[in-house]
């Protein structure tokens, strides 16, 4: 039951991405708070559950994107593999494996966005695109790591007050 | 006799005494009279009213004050009230604004029929431009539809639900317009790129492009109306030993800034999907 909590919030932050986030741009990218929520919640949620706030993810963002549908799933799904690859090995220390699940995540995320987009036909020039979207909205979305990582760790801790949050 | 005689003058002494108090009050010398007898008792008076006023202050001001700190806090809260409605109404008349811009392009071209929407949102992903608006197909719109503002061609729908819209704006990669060059008097089309310009492109080397030459629509393609204003010639890249020159074009629409647009509902997009399939 406790996964319901996924739907207001995932609607909360879509909303808030395409009505704030998506307007403050560095160079043509912005950030993108799913990708950030996602990458620390795959980071706190032990109980394998995580993979209810993805599909909502997925879902929420196929129906509003223009992305094809394909880079939206293997897009998301990446950051989920990603996330609990990294977080078994790295359990003792779950800031470093945020960061690490956020800027791989991020990465492949706008890499196969790229590919996606490259493949409906549309010319677009690798360099150009890293220049002036890839590495801005990593940038973007590391700058809003630390907060979103503040409030997901208590939203954990207040879904599943059982579990040890370091 | 001696009382009897009295008793008849005391009237008469009466009366004189009435007669002289009129005849000085008549002259005035009755209120110095009186005046020099009440003086005393006005100041003992007005001593003991200050008094009693100042006892009685003593006592109420600090009610006063709890009253003035309450009023005080009133007031606050009504200035606080009256500074949100001004920023209300500022909003709504810039919104006011904007509509009636959008009024009067849509009374410029009485053809057309609008609908106008608000923008509610920009796509999630940094690589499409293409804007979220708050009117769908409840309202009579669908896909291919052209999107306009009172200063040009901002892109056509390109998904549509009940209640809203998506919007491919004219600077995404994806999309192309058909255009001509008003003083150049030749075809062209214009492209989006991923850093949000417009790129004119599919202009032949022998034609003289100028600068701050104005892009219209063509209407060529079926997917916009003709005689759509879309920017000016900024810069020209012209190589010889390519087949078309090429130009940067400075669109008339600020994309940043879009907070309402028009819908021309009454054009129908031509569908060559029936071809392309075959």
């Amino acid at each position: 039951m406790s996964q319901l909590i996924s739907i207001p919030v995932l609607l909360i932050l879509l909303s808030f991405q395409i009505g704030v986030i998506s307007k403050f741009t560095i160079l043509n990218g912005f950030g993108d708070i799913l990708i950030v929520w996602l990458a620390a919640l795959v980071i706190f949620e032990k109980k394998s559950q995580s993979w209810i706030w993805f599909l909502v993810s997925i879902l929420f963002t196929v129906y509003i994107s223009g992305l094809p549908w394909y880079a939206t799933v293997i897009g998301f799904s990446q950051i989920f593999i990603l996330g609990n690859f990294i977080r078994k090995r790295l359990w003792q220390s779950p800031l470093l494996s945020f960061y690490l699940v956020l800027t791989i995540g991020s990465l492949l995320f706008y890499l196969i966005s790229f590919f996606s987009v490259l493949t409906s036909r549309v010319p677009m020039i690798f360099q150009e695109s890293m220049v002036k979207i890839i590495m801005p909205s990593l940038l973007i979305n590391l700058l809003l790591s630390l907060p979103v990582y503040l409030i997901v760790k208590d939203m954990v801790y207040w879904l599943y007050p059982q579990e040890e949050i370091p | 006799m001696k009382k009897g005689s009295f008793k008849n003058w005391q009237p008469i002494v009466i009366g004189l005494a009435i007669l002289g108090v009129t005849i000085l009050a008549i002259s005035g010398l009755l209120g110095r009279i009186i005046g020099s007898v009440a003086s005393p008792l006005v100041d003992t008076q007005t001593w003991v009213s200050k008094r009693i006023q100042a006892f009685e202050d003593f006592l109420t001001v600090p009610r006063d004050v709890t009253i003035l700190q309450q009023e005080n806090a009133n007031l606050k809260n009504e200035i606080s009230q009256l500074q949100a409605e001004v920023l209300i109404l500022k909003q709504q008349v810039s919104e006011t604004e904007i509509l009636y811009a959008l009024l009067d392009f849509a009374r410029s071209r009485p053809e057309n029929k609008y609908i106008a929407a608000s923008v509610i949102g920009r796509d999630p992903s940094p690589f499409l431009n293409y804007i979220i608006i708050d009117h769908g197909s409840d309202d009579g719109i669908f896909k291919g539809m052209p999107v306009v503002t009172q200063q040009g061609l901002v892109g056509r729908v390109d998904a549509v639900i009940t209640t809203a819209a998506r919007v491919q704006l004219i600077t995404d990669p994806n999309s192309t317009v058909n255009v001509r060059l008003e003083k150049a008097k030749t075809d062209a089309q214009v492209s989006g790129t991923i850093s949000g310009d417009l790129s004119l492109e599919m202009i032949n080397l022998d034609v003289n492009l100028e600068q701050g030459d104005l892009v219209l629509t063509s209407g060529l393609g079926g997917s916009f109306p003709a005689d759509v204003l879309l920017g000016q010639v900024l810069s020209i890249v012209r190589d010889n030993k390519s087949l078309f020159q090429q130009a940067t074009i400075q669109p008339v629409v600020d994309f940043t800034t879009l907070r309402a647009v028009l819908v021309i509902t009454n054009f129908k997009p031509v569908d060559f999907s029936v071809l392309t399939d075959n």
